[in-house]
């Protein structure tokens, strides 16, 4: 039976200034799920993730966590920080330590483990995301796609149930954006939930096929690919776009009427390859 | 990465010595300062001087130029005090100013060399010990000798933002130039002064942001680190070794000169 990991019910947030961020949102993770978020700039998405692991205190509703209902004393959000794990949009706000060893032992040292336990988290996460020997570099002396990977890292050594990634392909280049959605697909593979937020549009359907678009403080749609991506109103109103390769199939549908199998455009180049392999 | 190239914090990491046990280079360098200051001769700490900046330009190999620039700060700073002594001290006068009866005297000289060489020697010692050792480990050092947490936490988190603000301020300042900003004086008062409050902002948003990352992995107000360092017991017999050898060569150095100057007294 799949289970439910973490479950939002109608939660509220204003700002101390009154402004209402979060306007009541329902939202359910089961295990294992990959989940993007899809928005503009300003939807509230960090405002939201900020509330999974009780960072932020919602003004009204509730987060629960296996269950269980997040409560704000200091043992339980301790615990759902090691369930839920956040890895901010910027690397320069989580990296503080002099050294990316150090950096990444911060959450399990803080988990009460003991130095060797510690110690074997450290050097596996960076094997995972491929930093293992940068393990004694300073973090000023990293790029940007560098500093992105050791962020995750971070969060990985602590062997968190669930992964939400910020934006995690902002202000890298092309290869580099390809390589961190594939390590968190990998990572979804070997049976971690995962929740990321992103503008990439060309780039979601690739990994995700579960996908919520976040605008003004609420949830607009939930569904998968095809069924968000066909539907022209939410995609206008959320400041996104068809993916390239969809535009093509919309082009030759609307322009000269040749439509294809299946339901909605394709929106990966492989799925656009498959479709005009087997019409031609 | 260019801009921190030729920085001190580039040379700690990419030396010869950089790996090498930090309780040696501390316990060298610590006997190394003490000595400095026992002697009564400025030729020990002469000697004390050459055998650090060999240390540091042949055997951890930081380049020469670099560690002119280094020394070049603290050596202005000996120089023009070893000059004020020299006229300070009292006794007969080899040379007079002509004026308030201030001249040069042989105790004064001694004494200015004296301070001199003492400079020299103890900049080189502290020297081989900054240049040589990443930042992360002092920290450690730190940590084991039971520094209140609360400065080295604080040490930790000024050392970082101070490379992330560096930037930041680099930035701004690049993109003032862009835009025509300090062309003239009042120009460049405006520009420097809206740097100078824009950083500071940004150091406040930082802090902000920075204390819900760390909150995320579960900081609690303490910074619960695994200490990157090395242990006393980890030193090499070679390390010891060459450690007490220092101190013999420069206990009996200071024997032999004993008062030793310039100027016999």
């Amino acid at each position: 039976m799949v289970q439910t990991i973490l479950e939002v019910n109608d939660l509220h947030y204003n700002y101390p200034d009154g402004t209402q961020a979060i306007k009541g949102i329902d939202f359910k993770v089961e295990e294992g799920q990959m989940i993007s978020i899809l928005g503009p700039n300003g939807a509230g998405k960090s405002t939201f993730f900020l509330h999974f692991n009780g960072i932020i205190e919602p003004t009204s509703g509730e987060i629960v966590i296996e269950g269980k209902k997040l409560e704000y004393d200091k043992k339980s959000l301790l615990e759902a920080r090691t369930k839920v794990g956040v890895v901010f949009q910027n690397p320069d706000d989580q990296l503080f330590a002099p050294t990316v060893f150090e950096d990444v032992a911060f959450g399990p040292m803080n988990m009460g483990l003991d130095e060797d336990e510690v110690k074997r988290r450290v050097e596996e996460a960076l094997k995972v995301v491929g930093m293992s020997e940068y393990s004694h570099k300073a973090p000023h002396h990293l790029s940007g796609g560098q500093k992105k990977r050791v962020a995750i890292a971070g969060i990985l050594a602590m062997r968190p149930k669930v992964m939400v990634l910020d934006e995690p392909t902002s202000g890298l280049d092309p290869n580099g954006a390809s390589a961190i959605m594939q390590l968190l697909y990998d990572l979804n593979a070997d049976g971690m939930t995962i929740i990321v937020s992103t503008h990439d549009v060309d780039l979601v359907p690739i990994y995700s096929d579960n996908i919520n678009v976040l605008r003004k403080g609420k949830i607009l749609k939930q569904g998968s690919c095809r069924e968000v991506f066909s539907d022209d109103e939410v995609i206008e109103q959320a400041d996104l776009r068809l993916p390239w390769v969809g535009q093509i199939f919309e082009m030759l549908d609307e322009e000269d009427n040749i439509t294809f199998e299946g339901e909605g455009y394709p929106l990966t180049v492989g799925d656009a390859y498959n479709t005009l392999v087997k019409k031609l | 990465m260019s801009i921190f190239e030729d920085t001190l914090d580039h040379y700690t990491m990419n030396n010869e010595l950089t790996e090498s046990n930090i309780y040696s280079k501390v316990i060298f360098a610590l006997l190394a300062i003490i000595l400095n200051l026992i002697t009564g001769s400025p030729l020990v700490p002469l000697l004390i001087f050459l055998l650090c900046s060999f240390l540091i330009l042949y055997v951890a190999k930081i380049p020469l130029r670099f560690y002119i620039t280094f020394m070049a700060i603290p050596i202005g700073f000996a120089v023009l005090s070893g000059v004020f002594l020299a006229f300070l001290g009292t006794g007969e006068q080899i040379w007079s100013l002509g004026f308030l009866g201030i001249g040069l005297t042989k105790g004064g000289i001694n004494q200015a060399a004296l301070v001199f060489a003492r400079v020299l020697g103890g900049v080189a010692a502290l020297g081989f010990l900054i240049l040589t050792t990443p930042m992360n480990r002092i920290f450690a050092v730190f940590h084991d000798l039971h520094v209140p947490s609360i400065i080295t936490d604080l040490a930790i988190l000024m050392y970082r933002y101070i490379f992330l603000f560096l930037d930041v301020t680099a930035t701004m300042y690049n993109s003032q130039k862009t835009r025509l900003g300090y062309h003239n004086y009042m120009s460049w008062m405006n520009c420097l002064a809206s740097l100078a409050g824009m950083v500071f902002i940004r150091t406040w948003e930082q802090g902000e942001i920075s204390y819900k990352a760390l909150a995320s992995r579960g900081y609690n107000g303490q910074l619960n680190m695994i200490r990157d360092g090395d242990s006393v017991k980890d030193m090499s017999m070679k390390d010891w070794i060459l450690i007490i050898l220092f101190v013999i060569i420069i206990v009996a150095a200071i024997y032999l000169c004993g008062t030793t100057n310039l100027y016999p007294i």
